[in-house]
């Protein structure tokens, strides 16, 4: 008896420190738990959680291809603009100076395919590094695999790739220049490239949020890159004695693997292309793990 | 009891404060720094200027509370908010949160200009996690709900405000999240908007959704949620249910009164400042019928006693405002008796917001017979621990003679303060019991149970069932 009224006057009405009994109707995600800690090592679950959130990387890509095109007569015709533009500044001085670049193939098309490769990834790392201080009015606000924010520009221009493509490919009719079975490992190529690219984006986002020193580095770096990888010319051209030296850059091998890909007449380098696959990845594991070990810490500071 | 949603133990978290980026020199010395911590020259490892947003908050929400955050500008709430949202991360500390959380910390968060309505809220919706199939079952929802149909593909950047709000609102509406978790969102958008807004959370948090809600707005916390905690300096000082917490804390604001000291100058005190006497000509502030007020000779004598000052203090004997349950706390009077022969003594009277709780009489064996020399008093009482029920208090202090009952001095509302609980005390009288008690005083009483003898009761003879 005496029990049953203290529990009466317990549930007289709904304490505040006891849950009502819900009833679930619908369950609609499964319960996770979210566990906050201090920074420290590594955040594996943060980074899983990119997998689900592809709808995210779709819909960000797509607000940045946006933004950057939305508003023009031309559009996506800019993309082209400046690939093209370099082209035939490098092919008039060629054809002015008399050069020889030691290429197989027609120099348009050797150009071409270099210089949409190069602004590839040059793009893609200038943005892919300072995209958590250009998303930082998102990044404050609301919760989301920062390692996204890298992704997206990486994203942006692949399709910007993909419409550079065309051109190309005219080049190629108009040249009677055929891909062989190499073209097989075209994906494999890009996909290194966009490894390579992720990695150098994420060390060089976590340096640029501790200084922007490291931003004008990369810009230079980059600059200069243009030149010193087999952008415009041959690595055929570098001297044998330091050639060792010029592969190095994995850039090198990259670029070889990906026109070998694209033209059948020229022979595929499998071992500047297996380096340079073995420093992608190394850079990628030390890109990611530096992004993901750091990046909490360096919220605070965008 | 069910385990709480969101746990929070010992969160903590620091900010350096000072310049954005080092300079060279301080990173040079700070590199310094670091490699001789790790040799283990005895350096420490930090330096430079830090404030503490929160500083060791632990809390539990269980699962369908709506727990309202207060506090002034600078006291952590926003930070707390942030850190549960992993928007920034605590220094030391855990917290973990069973379910899936969406938390606007403002509005409009991630929406881009060159994207259309509906572009913007699959961008949205996948902000916060949602697929793109979850995202489309929603849709309608969403654009019905913000009701701006006409030009949900129009480019935003066209929006107003209001229309911007309306859509972010309905957005985060829709995310059927476990936790909820508001920043001060609420204060845009017309009447109308707000007032649906204001019933889908309660439709949302009625379906045992959590809320978390941060505001300056006392009153919309009151009517969102069921408990607050307000914090302080990024400590967790009250939690408990939201009219309490909120009442205090607008005494806090209004002057919670943990201190009287009489405006009125000292009178005969060989002791006071003579720039106390300038003071002489002010009308004291006493409880005195209103023609006495005026004559200051008629007061003194009139009235064998006047009231000093007054405080409320916690064991340690420092002025306080507010009082755990379980510890005692003590009103201080201090009085002048300015008549020999009076036969002082002081009395309180405590009160709840509602009503008179009770009268506690002067009985000390110091002066039996009350203060009868002129001259300067303290009288203290204590009021036990584990007396008082939670909630605010309000003393009236009488000075004067039981007998002939003549209150030479009763003043109202001298003193208040808040006598609170944290849901972590143990060996309180609230047992196990998570209700709010009613009533002014909780005490702590003795109980006894034992076996009960055999024997048939005798009541249960003369009146069978």
């Amino acid at each position: 008896m005496s029990q049953t009224m203290s529990l009466s006057y317990a549930s007289g009405d709904a304490g505040w420190n006891v849950a009502p009994q819900v009833a679930h109707e619908t369950v609609i995600m499964p319960r996770q738990e979210i566990i906050i800690r201090p920074v420290a090592g590594l955040n594996w679950s943060n980074l899983k959680s990119v997998l689900s959130h592809g709808e995210l990387l779709y819909s960000m890509t797509k607000r940045q291809l946006k933004a950057e095109y939305s508003n023009m007569y031309f559009g996506f015709a800019w993309i082209l603009a400046r690939p093209l533009a370099m082209m035939l500044v490098f092919w008039m001085f060629k054809q002015l100076s008399a050069a020889r670049t030691g290429v197989e193939i027609p120099y348009p098309t050797y150009l071409y395919s270099g210089l949409i490769f190069w602004f590839f990834f040059a793009e893609s790392v200038i943005e892919g590094s300072s995209s958590l201080e250009r998303d930082s009015g998102l990044v404050r606000k609301v919760y989301f695999p920062r390692l996204i924010s890298v992704l997206v520009p990486i994203c942006a221009n692949l399709f910007a790739l993909a419409v550079s493509a065309v051109p190309l490919v005219l080049l190629m009719i108009y040249f009677q220049l055929a891909p062989g079975w190499h073209i097989l490992l075209l994906p494999f190529v890009l996909a290194q490239t966009a490894f390579l690219t992720l990695g150098i984006a994420c060390l060089f986002s976590v340096l640029t949020l501790l200084s922007r020193d490291w931003n004008r580095f990369l810009q230079l770096a980059l600059y200069a890159g243009l030149f010193v990888s087999p952008v415009i010319y041959l690595p055929e051209m570098v001297p044998a004695a330091v050639r060792w030296l010029y592969f190095a850059n994995p850039l090198a091998g990259i670029l070889l693997a990906f026109r070998a890909t694209l033209f059948a007449d020229i022979a595929f380098p499998w071992i500047p292309w297996m380096y340079s696959v073995g420093v992608s990845l190394l850079v990628l594991v030390a890109g990611i793990v530096l992004f993901s070990r750091y990046e909490r810490e360096l919220l605070d500071r965008i | 009891m069910n385990s709480p949603i969101i746990s929070i133990s010992n969160l903590s978290k620091r900010y350096r404060i000072g310049p954005d980026r080092m300079t060279m020199g301080e990173m040079m010395r700070g590199i310094k720094r670091a490699v001789a911590y790790r040799l283990g020259l005895g350096l420490k490892k930090t330096s430079g200027d830090f404030i503490w947003a929160l500083r060791d908050v632990s809390l539990d929400i269980a699962e369908g509370e709506r727990v309202g955050i207060i506090g002034r500008n600078g006291a952590g709430k926003s930070t707390l908010l942030k850190v549960l949202s992993r928007v920034t991360y605590p220094t030391s500390g855990e917290a973990r949160i069973y379910g899936r959380v969406t938390s606007l910390l403002e509005v409009g968060t991630g929406f881009s200009d060159d994207l259309t309505g509906r572009e913007n809220i699959f961008l949205n919706a996948a902000l916060y996690g949602l697929s793109r199939k979850q995202i489309e079952a929603r849709l309608d929802d969403i654009i019905n709900f913000s009701e701006i149909r006409r030009f949900i593909d129009t480019p935003i950047k066209h929006y107003s405000s209001g229309m911007r709000m309306r859509l972010a609102f309905s957005v985060a509406a829709h995310l059927d999240p476990d936790v909820l978790m508001l920043d001060e969102v609420l204060a845009v958008g017309d009447l109308s908007f707000q007032k649906k807004c204001l019933e889908r959370m309660g439709e949302l948090t009625s379906h045992g959704r959590t809320l978390l809600f941060v505001s300056h707005d006392l009153q919309a916390v009151i009517r969102f949620c069921n408990r607050c905690v307000w914090l302080e300096q990024g400590q967790v000082i009250a939690d408990g249910p939201v009219e309490e917490v909120t009442s205090t804390y607008l005494e806090r604001y209004a002057g919670l009164k943990s201190e009287f000291i009489s405006a009125a100058p000292p009178f005969q005190t060989p002791d006071a400042r003579p720039s106390g006497r300038s003071d002489a000509d002010r009308t004291p502030v006493t409880e005195e019928p209103a023609d006495t007020v005026g004559e200051q000779k008629h007061l003194v004598t009139t009235t064998p006693v006047r009231l000093i000052a007054a405080r409320v203090i916690d064991q340690n004997r420092n002025t306080t405002n507010s009082v755990r349950v379980d510890s005692s706390l003590g009103i201080e009077i201090t009085f002048e008796v300015l008549e020999n022969g009076a036969n002082i003594e002081p009395a309180i009277h405590v009160k709840t917001t509602k009503e008179m709780a009770f009268a506690a009489a002067y009985i000390s064996d110091d002066y039996p017979k009350g203060v009868e020399a002129a001259g300067r008093y303290m009288s203290t009482v204590w009021i036990p621990p584990n007396f008082l029920n939670v909630g605010l208090y309000w003393i009236n202090i009488v000075l004067g003679t039981p007998d002939p009952l003549i209150r030479h001095v009763f003043q109202e509302d001298v003193l208040s303060f808040n006598v609170y609980e944290t849901i972590d005390l143990a060996g309180t009288s609230r047992g196990r019991y998570a209700r709010q008690f009613p009533g002014p005083v909780r005490p702590l009483l003795h109980w006894e149970t034992e076996a009960a003898p055999s024997k048939p009761n005798p009541a249960a003879q003369i009146f069978p069932q």
